[in-house]
């Protein structure tokens, strides 16, 4: 079993946050601006890909999850620069996808889960052009990702973290950044989030997340079936990502703690939901 | 053109939509097949269908069914670029619905053989058509894949910034006018009416609906 994660910049690559993860997704997917982002910033993105490659770590290059016309140069240029230097590129926009596929016969290509992969037959037709990897829909349920197996695409599924539950064209924390005194890229240094009764949402980039943690930890057995475990840490604080890689690599390697799992419980600020594994509302968590 | 939802399979809840046999009974509409599902459903759903020109939101039913049938991929889709043009071409579809955020760069999107088709009159949503789980995330029903909207995003949201509050927010969906040019012209009026047509459309000849 592959353990993943996503790093948006080279603060957040220290080696102790690399090291309980085979695979690292490098780039932030919901805003070009993000402070360091590697999708914007060359340079620094073929220093990370070395760095992961002198800790032996799969090396994975994500890309702006909504990209318009106005966005297609600056993909380019990023894919140009790392198609020989990683070993997947990861997009959720099916022109870039099949692009990809087309123009990078040889470059593995994975499919993120702002794709809107809800289907065998979207699986199979995805495979079929070349992508190798699919991160299925997040409101799909467990037998729903399941029934995809048998594609003979790689299967990814997020086991820990928020996940996003809408993408638009606006950054929402700028409508504040009057109020609170910080304007873009300072804004989403400190956490932003919506509140209503006990509801939590945390707006980030052009996304919005859920304000829980996705937790699959208890139920980690239903998901063998999966090729690879995501930990989606790309707009968590610094030292998260950490922690939860090391206590899902324990789990991994060693099995279930109830001590780690109430430090996965304390580590979420807002709560722990299950998000759709089990055909509930997302933010619901049932207990093993 | 008239755009008529499919009861079980269109997206804006199966009030709003027509049974197959009140379908097969209207003269000239475009049936929109907008939930997702898996392709088999909805190429068998498609053939008994006398109609010939269908809305999918689902990539390998457009494969298939657009070998027979005149297929509009759905701004669910959310085509944003040049590939994504390409890609739905490749696929062979008729027309491809542009999200109406986009409408003030139509102009950038070179011209192909599939025909775009914008919003001159659109609901602007929190998110993105065809990227939002909000429902399903806060209750549990998925506009994808049940056709029903709970429309959370209008609740009132609270605010918090560093753990103090800082204002409030409601992204309730707004009705907007576009003077936009396309291939195709559509005319959002889902939720004003209570009845089984959901949108309307033209050519850009007629821009009328």
């Amino acid at each position: 079993m592959e353990l993943t994660t996503n790093i948006p910049n080279l603060e957040g690559m220290s080696e102790c946050s690399i090291k309980p993860y085979d695979g690292i997704y490098l780039g932030m997917p919901y805003c070009w601006e993000y402070e360091g982002n590697f999708v914007s910033n060359l340079h620094d993105l073929e220093a990370g890909i070395e760095i992961l490659r002198s800790l032996k770590k799969k090396t994975y290059v994500t890309t702006f999850a909504v990209p318009r016309n106005k966005d297609l140069e600056k993909i380019y240029r990023l894919v140009e620069t790392v198609s020989d230097l990683c070993d997947a590129i990861e997009a959720s926009n099916l022109g870039i996808i099949r692009y990809l596929t087309k123009e990078y016969p040889d470059v593995k290509v994975h499919a993120g889960g702002l794709t809107n992969i809800y289907t065998v037959s979207t699986a199979e037709l995805l495979y079929s052009i070349g992508v190798s990897r699919i991160v299925p829909a997040y409101e799909l349920s467990i037998e729903d990702i399941e029934k995809m197996k048998d594609v003979g695409v790689e299967i990814e599924v997020v086991v820990h973290g928020k996940i996003p539950v809408g993408i638009g064209h606006e950054c929402f924390l700028k409508r504040f950044s009057k109020i609170v005194g910080r304007d873009c890229p300072k804004i989403c240094r400190e956490e932003m989030y919506f509140k209503s009764e006990d509801l939590v949402l945390k707006p980030f980039g052009h996304a919005t997340l859920s304000g829980k943690d996705i937790c699959m930890y208890e139920h980690i057995d239903k998901l063998e079936f999966a090729d690879a475990f995501r930990i989606e840490a790309v707009t968590e604080r610094i030292g998260y990502r950490e922690r939860v890689g090391s206590i899902y690599r324990r789990l991994i390697d060693d099995g279930f703690s109830r001590s780690d799992f109430e430090s996965l419980k304390a580590l979420s600020e807002n709560g722990i939901a299950n998000g759709y594994y089990f055909n509930k509302a997302g933010q619901i968590y049932v207990s093993r | 053109m008239r755009f008529v939802g499919l009861k079980g399979y269109s997206r804006y809840s199966d009030k709003k939509a027509y049974t197959l046999d009140e379908i097969n009974r209207m003269e000239e509409v475009t049936v929109v097949l907008n939930r997702v599902r898996e392709s088999e459903d909805l190429e068998r759903m498609c053939k008994a269908l006398k109609h010939e020109h269908v809305v999918l939101n689902e990539i390998a039913s457009i494969a298939r069914i657009s070998r027979e049938k005149k297929v509009t991929a759905s701004v669910g889709l959310n085509p944003l670029n040049n590939h994504d043009l390409e890609f739905y071409e490749e696929l062979g579809a008729y027309a491809v619905v542009l999200p109406p955020e986009l409408n003030e760069e139509v102009e950038s999107f070179e011209k192909k053989d599939v025909k775009i088709e914008v919003f001159r009159k659109a609901f602007v949503e929190m998110f993105y058509k065809g990227k939002c789980f909000l429902s399903s995330y806060l209750s549990g029903k998925s506009v994808k894949r049940d056709g029903e909207c709970r429309m959370e995003c209008g609740k009132k949201w609270e605010v918090f910034y560093n753990q103090k509050r800082v204002g409030s927010v409601t992204f309730k969906p707004k009705l907007i006018e576009y003077d936009v040019g396309g291939d195709l012209l559509k005319y959002e009026i889902r939720q004003i009416k209570g009845m089984g047509v959901i949108e309307h459309g033209t050519d850009n000849k007629h821009p009328k609906p």
